[in-house]
This record gives C-alpha cells, structure tokens and sequence, in this order.
C-alpha cells in the first residue's frame, strides 16, 4: 500500500492508460459540504475522459451529472479480472488501474483483496491495506479537500 | 432376521450391493429406499451410486463441479497459519513449512467457519433430542405430516438414506451428522487442497441441514408446533393467519416481560405451559429476540417477535424485558452487562458454556428467585423446566426501574461536541455507517437524525470506543431507538412447517409456464443498513408474481413491511400458499430446511429420481432444471455462512449483501462473458453443449436491496428454461433494470435463445438492439440470423442448437449420461448390420 497525496494521485490518474472508475453506494450519501460524492466522481471521470462502473444504485446520480457510466456489479468486474483478456463491454480493453471510490472501507478492502492483474486505487476515508495506492485516513471534511486538490491537478 | 441383499423392482432384481460401496449396517435401509421409492427405468438407464451417511468425499463430484464453475473468490486472506506446532508460518507469498499454500489455508478457513456456523444449532438439535427421548422414549414416532410421503425430499434422506420413524432414527441421523461435524473439523486443520476443502464447506451446509431437520422434526411431533402438511391444502391460502404481532411498538405496557433470547425453544416451551397452567398467560407478554422468537410464536401466537439476533444488544439495553432467558445462539455477546445496565434479571440456561453466573441448576427454585429479587443479576440454571418456572414466578415480582433515555434537547448538547475533522468512527463502523455524518445533523436535529444510522446499527460499540471527544454514542442511538419505539410494530404468519411435495407440484404450471417469474428464498440476520429493506424486497418480489419462501429472523423483518395504500401489513396482503404472489414463512432458523427441502423435490416430481441418498443427483437435476434463487440480507453470522453453504449445494445461487456480504471469506462467480466456460452435458449422448450463463454465479454479493431482487432475477434463469418461462424472466430482469438503474442491462441478449422469449412490451426495441448494437439479421419481428458468442452469424434453428439447452435434460456429472441409445444411434446400428 502506498499512501499519496492527493497530488500524486492526480499524477497517477493522468498517466495511467486503461483507468476505470468503480462507484460504490456511499456516493449516493456521503455528504461533503453542499455536494455529494457523486458530484466528484464525476468531475473526476470526465477530466480524464475514464468510464464509471456503477455499483449499487449510483447509476442514477451520476448519469445526471453527466459522468460516462453503466451499471455494474462490483464484484463481477473484478471476477473478469482473474483471467486473461479483458471482455465486458464497459472498456475495450483491460483496466490497467482501479479507482474505487464511495465504498465503505471494509467493502473495498474485499473488492481490492480480490482484484487481481491490475492496479487499484482508493479514493476514500480509510487507507486500505492491499490497495495498490490511496489517501490517508481522514475525515469527510479532509476527504473534500483532498479530491478538490486531485481534481485541480487534472486540471 | 438376516438383510436382504436385493430387491426386485418391477423386471430387475437389483443387487445392493451395484448401488452402495458397502452394503452392511445400511441394507435394510437401502431396501426400504427402493422398495418406496426407487424406479426401474432409472436403474437401468443411469449408473446409479446412491451415498447412505456419505462422507463429502462421496458427494466431491458435485462439489468439484461447483467449485471449478464458480471457482471461490476470496475476499480477504489471512497470511498466519497457526494451524501446526510448525507454525506460525506467513503465507502471503510462500508456502508454509508444512507445504500448506496461502490458498489452501482461506479454504481451510472457509470450512472452518461453515463448521463453526453448524455448532451452536446443532448443539441445540442435540439437546431437543435428548429431552424429546426423556419425555417420550426412543420409540416414540415421528411423521413429516399426513400430506408428506416418502417420495418428500430431506435432507435427512439426502445425506443418510433414511426415512425416519422414531426418535432412535432422528439420534442415528443426528450421530451422522455430528460425526460428519468431526471430520470437517479435523479437515479444516490437515487439508492442502483448496477445492477440495471448499467442498467440505459445502458439506457442512448439508450437515447443518440434516441438523435441522431433526429439529424440526421433533419439534412438530413433541412441541406441538405448526406443521402444514397435517393441514389441508385448501386452508393454505390463509394459514397459518397473519395474527403475530411484534416489534417494541406491540408490546403491552404495564405488563410483566419475559424475553427469550438465542436458540433454544425448551424454555420457552416449559414457560408458556407454566402461565396457562397457572392461568395468567394473558398477564405476561412473553417475547423473543432471534430465533427463538420464531419458534415460540409457532406453538403460542400471542407472543411477540421482538427483532432479529442482530439487534439483541440494543434490544436488552432498551430495558423492555423483566426477566430475560437466553441461551447460546447465532450471535453471542456479554448481555449480563447489558441486562445489568436495565435492570433485567438474567437466567442463563445455555449448556455450551457461561456467561460467568453461578451455577444454580441443583438450587431450589424459590431460592434462586429470592437471590434474583435481592440483587442477584443472573443466574445459570441448566434445567430447563426449573428455568421455566423461576422466570413463570419472577415476571411478576421484578420491581426493575424504569430506563430513562437522553431527550431531544441532551441528544443535540450529546452531538455537539463532535468535531467536524474526525470520523474516526465512520472509518470504524463495520457496517459502513456514516456515523458522523449522522452525529453532525443530531447536534441540528436531534435523535431523528440518527435514525437511519441506528437501524444499521448492531450495537458492536466500535464507534464510542474511537471517539476521541467520547461522545456516548451508544445513549444517542438508545435514545433514537427509544423514539421510534412506538411504531416499531410487525404482523407476521407464525412459521408454517414443511412444504409437501403435493403442495409443491401444485404450482408447477405456474412456475414453468405461466408468467411467475421465478422462485425466491429470503433469509437475513437482520444486520441490513435500513430495517425496511427485507420487506422490500420480499413486497418487490411477491407483487411480480414470484412465489417467495423465509424463515428465520428475516421472517420477523419482512413482517414489519407495512403498505399505506392497502392498509395492510404484507402477510395481511398476500397469501400463504405454495402459489405465485404468495409469501411462505416456514418457521425459525431451523425452518430453513423446510424451504430447502422442498426446493429439492423438483427432481423426483419432474424426474423420477429419488432422493435417497443421492444428493448428487437430486442437486444437479435441480440445479439444471428448476432451483430457486436465494437472496441472504443481512449476513453477518457464520451460521449463515453454512446455511449458504447448503443452499450453493443444493445447486440454488444466492444473493448476498448488503455490507457483510463482502466481509465473508469468499464469493463464487462465473464470469458471463467467458461464454467458452458455459456448458452442459446431454443426458442421451454426453455432447457437450453450450449454453447461456445462467446461473452465472451461486455467492453474489451486492450492495443495495435493488441490486438484490435485479440480480436475483437473472440468477433465476436456467439453461433448460422453456421459452415461457425465460420470456417472463427476461422481461422483469430488463423491467427491473430499467426501473432502478434507468437503462438495459448489458447482458440480456446473451439469454435470447429464439425471438419468441422476447417480452412482447419489449419487443420491437430489443429486436432494434439485436441489430443494430450485436449484429443479429433482423427481419421484421423475426430473428433470421442469431451471433453466438463465438462471432458466427447462424441460422435461428441452427443457433438454437449450438446455444442453449431449451427444455433439454443435461448434466454437470459424467456419471450421469444415460446408458440408453438414441434412435440415431439405433437407426446407425440397424445400418451397420
């Protein structure tokens, strides 16, 4: 586990080919201030142009916050990550970085104990042993800055 | 008199011993098994090997299929294995100094926790059991039911190949079963193979069936519980009535409290027997926490079903019980401190273990309660009669103070002191409760602010124990929970029973050919974020003409779901019959071996197999053709970790979630797109055949009730489904889709397998999208040309066999492929004479 900041998150989510972002449920209520989670998952996929897995039912709100986003089963993208080839139709190609944001921690920390073959990323308030890199543990408060801070740097 | 050693069925004189490994100790049962029930076509077409008291090891054929498909998929891993005097050893990247693999040792873990999750009900089984021979004797009888025959599925016959008579055949079952108990055990501590052991784990899902079973059995023939099958199928639609109320809102005020709490049924039992003798049962308000509460409720309706296992701490604090009466259960915790803080006298009766009470059971009872009325907080008495009539006596004496909660204005100053920068305590939550998000609102709101997070809530304390400003998190939730109290109320069907065979052909023309778009078993320990999602779902699904089974504390949950509109509790508003858009409670936790069992009837009804011992069989025929999907919410018990167990065995898929679904040690999934993985075997010429992915996983776990019931719905497709029933599965899996996520799935076209399953309010859209997104030849509304997965464009009849099994007897077991010709066959051996 790396811990970043939220700098070199924007670094890693700029440079890396094949980024795919899962949406848990909690973008649906985690409040951050006046916004929502939700608010900046999408802002986050757009500026890299990043498709948005949808799990639980967060679909709803980002698709009217215009994020490019199907609706998925979270533990079902990361089975098709055990094999070889990449097929569902969500990306053309393999993800080469996971982005799980809006889980809570001890579901994350299943879903990037079980992804295999590819680089995650937690974008939350718990620093998840096992993800290839995420954000310090911290408040909601802090979480709101920090994203605001990763998304100035796709800026 | 010596055993037979064959039997004679119809033309063919079957020798026991071409069907058992060894014949001896079983051939009477084995003989009894064909004379009732086995038929002589099956003999001779099928290799049949029937498994009496199998071993995993005689079922591993199945398992291997299960477990290869839907290859486990862990969801954490534990890297110390302490297994051996060798160890500690660090798995993470090497193997251990015993040769054990890292994954190796979670399957060694999974099976360890489906054991763990057999023991507390088995343990309880076994103790009914030797109360039930004390009071009747081991001849005493014992029937499934008047409507039940031997051609009725159990998993006392799946397992053993008995059929049983009397109590010494329910101890003979229950020995097995806790000698199977043994040897997973010493399995889940000597295994190096890690499919092998997740087999096992498997097999301690049918154990705990068998367990259950017994329980069940002698429940019904002792205890006086409800049992259907004694009743006609005619009052089914209304029976049992929909008169049990609970919830803390039921409970009658000013009256004297006796709560159950855990597994065990005797105390209560004994209790309840002790008021009407004494004729004051309508004096005390006799309730339950858990299961028990469920079982009580099916020999005396008027009790009242407080909630599930998983809010048994919060529901022992709140302080509505005088006299509390526990044992050990699913869920265990130290309630001596938490009835203390009530001021709720304890009479712990437990025999596996203590909560640290002295042991009084040689005591008398008048002095056990004048030390109870004196101060004393709990006592243990193992007795379960004498623990009856001291909690008859003490309800009404306990002078127990009233419990006082924060008020709005002490629940804002309590939540103010939360710092905005912390949420120490969200982080901690192991339900994924926004629990600061929630205090932050409270210091504006009060305790209506914290009514979500408290339903979510199981009282583990976690979050009061990070807190650095210790906010008394726990006074909050109380107090939110103290608010809501009054309407906390639920109006339930006390559990049925079992399903009789009868009753489940009878909604064979509805579930395979009419519009009922699937079969649905709900269970839940009650750890679910929102307490009305149980209900939802179970509304969601019962509204769509689904026929839904529960049992357990999820029974209890769903009850609580309440429909404005109608006026009507949901038990209220639809039937209780084995029907479509009828909703079936069969009983306490131990009541989910009726719903299992009846779902493994399939077979015998449809083809003619019979179940004894030959669970193998029965499961796949089952799984193939008919098996029901499963959604577990609220999952936190590793009892339901075995009890899944059972059901993937059975070759049912489940649903689990919402949070602890992903806290269990692993799923198991297919993946769909991989549609080269998808293949079954023809029964007449083992041609291997691909077929569209359906299960594509049997341990799904997902996040919100939405997901449940949508998921649920496509997980209730089968290969072999006729097109009927695949066009009212498609259509409410795609209407599900759409209505909760706002678009199609992307998925629905790889379960089109003619132009005539596609849902006629869909149609012409679908028909577009075959076109245009996936490259069908589309000719008005017909589908000329069909892609297969593999990228050719077929013709529709051509596409029709080389995808998909419509109505076509397959299997997943070699072993299974029938020994008859076909007429090809014989027409090529007539041409090559």
């Amino acid at each position: 586990m790396t811990v970043s900041k939220p700098e070199e998150i924007s670094r890693l989510l700029r440079e890396k080919k094949g980024v795919l972002f899962l949406a848990g449920s909690l973008c649906d209520e985690m409040e951050l201030g006046s916004e929502r989670l939700c608010d900046y998952v999408a802002n986050l996929s757009s500026r890299i142009n990043a498709p948005v897995a949808a799990s639980g039912n967060v679909i709803n709100g980002l698709r009217e916050r215009g994020a490019k986003v199907s609706k998925k089963a979270a533990i079902q993208l990361v089975e098709m990550l055990r094999y070889e080839g990449w097929r569902d139709p969500i990306m053309g190609a393999r993800p080469e970085l996971l982005v799980f944001i809006g889980f809570p921690n001890d579901v994350v920390r299943a879903l990037v104990y079980a992804t295999q073959g590819a680089d995650t990323m937690v974008l939350g308030t718990g620093a998840i042993e096992g993800a290839t890199y995420c954000l310090a543990d911290c408040s909601q408060f802090q979480l709101k800055k920090d994203l605001e801070k990763v998304i100035a740097g796709l800026s | 008199m010596p055993s037979k050693r064959s039997v004679r069925l119809g033309s063919t004189e079957i020798e026991l011993d071409s069907l058992v490994r060894d014949s001896r100790e079983v051939a009477d049962i084995i003989a009894d098994d064909l004379e009732a029930d086995f038929q002589e076509a099956r003999y001779k077409n099928f290799d049949q090997k029937l498994f009496p008291f199998a071993d995993a090891a005689d079922i591993a054929e199945w398992d291997g299929y299960l477990t290869t498909r839907y290859s486990p998929l862990y969801l954490n891993f534990d890297a110390i294995c302490s297994d051996c005097p060798m160890g500690p050893c660090d798995l993470k990247n090497t193997v251990g100094r015993c040769g054990l693999g890292g994954l190796a040792c979670q399957a060694r873990l999974s099976l360890r926790k489906a054991c763990r999750g057999c023991l507390s009900q088995m343990a309880d089984t076994r103790e009914t059991l030797a109360h039930a021979a004390k009071l009747n004797g081991q001849d005493a009888q014992v029937t499934w039911g008047k409507h039940h025959d031997r051609s009725d599925a159990s998993h006392i016959g799946l397992m053993t190949a008995m059929w049983p008579r009397n109590i010494r055949d329910l101890a003979r079952a229950m020995s097995y079963a806790e000698a199977q108990l043994g040897k997973l055990l010493l399995a889940s501590y000597t295994g190096y193979e890690s499919r092998g052991l997740e087999g096992m784990a498997l097999h301690a899902g049918s154990i705990l069936m068998v367990a259950m079973d017994v329980s069940e059995l002698l429940k019904m023939n002792f205890f006086g519980f409800n049992n259907a099958s004694d009743h006609e199928m005619t009052e089914m639609v209304n029976w049992p009535p929909a008169d049990v109320s609970g919830g803390l809102g039921s409970v009658q005020a000013g009256k004297p409290v006796v709560s159950f709490i855990g597994d065990a049924f005797l105390s209560a039992w004994y209790t309840v027997k002790r008021l009407k003798e004494a004729g004051i049962a309508d004096k005390v308000e006799v309730c339950g926490i858990g299961s028990v509460a469920h079982d009580l409720v099916r020999f005396y309706s008027p009790a009242r079903v407080l909630g599930p296992m998983a809010m048994a701490s919060k529901l022992v604090r709140y302080g509505i019980s005088d006299v509390i009466v526990a044992s050990t259960g699913c869920i265990n915790w130290d309630f001596l401190s938490d009835s203390k803080c009530a001021g709720t006298k304890v009479i712990w009766t437990g025999a596996g273990g203590n909560l640290g009470l002295p042991d009084r059971t040689d005591d008398q009872s008048e002095s056990i309660i004048q030390d109870l009325l004196e101060g004393l907080s709990g006592a243990w008495v193992r007795d379960v009669e004498k623990a009856a009539e001291i909690a008859a006596s003490l309800s009404s004496r306990v002078k127990r103070p009233g419990k006082q909660f924060l008020s709005d204005e002490q629940v804002k100053q309590e939540a103010e002191k939360c710092t905005p920068d912390c949420d120490l305590c969200s982080n901690r939550c192991p339900n994924g409760l926004l629990v600061g998000q929630a205090l932050r609102k409270a210091a504006k709101e009060g305790a209506k602010a914290l009514f979500d997070i408290e339903e979510g809530c199981y009282s583990c304390g976690e979050c009061e124990d990070v807190c650095p400003q210790r906010i008394h998190l726990d006074d909050l939730l109380m107090s939110s929970l103290a608010a809501k109290a009054p309407a906390d109320k639920l109006k339930m069907r006390s559990g049925r029973g079992p399903v009789s065979r009868v009753e489940t052909t009878s909604w064979a023309f509805g579930s395979i050919m009419g519009n009922c778009p699937g079969i649905f078993h709900i269970m839940g320990c009650g750890d679910a974020k929102h307490r009305g999602d149980l209900g939802w779902i179970a509304h969601e699904l019962v509204r769509h003409n689904s026929i839904v089974f529960t049992a357990g504390c999820a029974a209890g949950d769903i009850g609580r779901h309440y429909s404005e509109k109608k006026g009507k509790y949901i038990f209220e508003e639809f039937g209780s019959e084995g029907q479509p858009r009828n909703i079936m409670n069969c009983g306490a936790c131990s009541g989910c071996s009726h719903i299992i069992d009846q779902a493994l009837k399939w077979p015998r009804s449809g083809s003619g197999i019979s179940h004894y011992g030959n669970f193998a069989e029965t499961a796949d025929t089952s799984h193939n053709l008919i098996s029901p999907t499963a959604i577990v919410w609220g999952a936190i018990t590793d009892r339901m970790y075995a009890i899944v167990a059972a059901w993937v065995r059975a070759g049912i898929p489940v649903i689990v979630g919402p949070d602890s679904g992903f806290g269990w040690k692993r799923a198991m999934l297919g993946s769909k797109w991989r549609w080269e993985d998808w293949w079954a075997c023809s029964v007449f010429d083992a041609r291997k055949m691909f077929v569209d992915p359906s299960p594509s996983a049997m341990v799904l776990p997902v996040e919100t009730k939405e997901e449940a019931v949508t998921y649920g719905m496509v997980l209730a497709m089968r290969a072999a489904d006729i097109r009927d029933n695949r066009q009212i599965r498609l259509e409410t899996y795609i209407e599900f889709f759409q209505k909760h996520f706002g678009e199609f799935p992307d998925d629905w076209h790889l379960y089109v397998r003619s132009d005539w399953e596609l849902p006629l309010r869909y149609k012409s859209r679908l028909l577009r999208m075959l076109r245009e997104d996936y490259g069908w030849d589309i000719d008005r509304l017909k589908v000329k040309r069909a892609k297969h997965p593999d990228g050719r464009l077929l013709d529709i009849g051509q596409y029709g066999k080389e995808y998909g099994a419509m109505a076509f007897p397959t299997t997943k077991l070699p072993r299974l492929v029938s020994r008859r010709r076909t007429s090809v066959e014989k027409k090529e051996e007539v041409k090559a004479k």
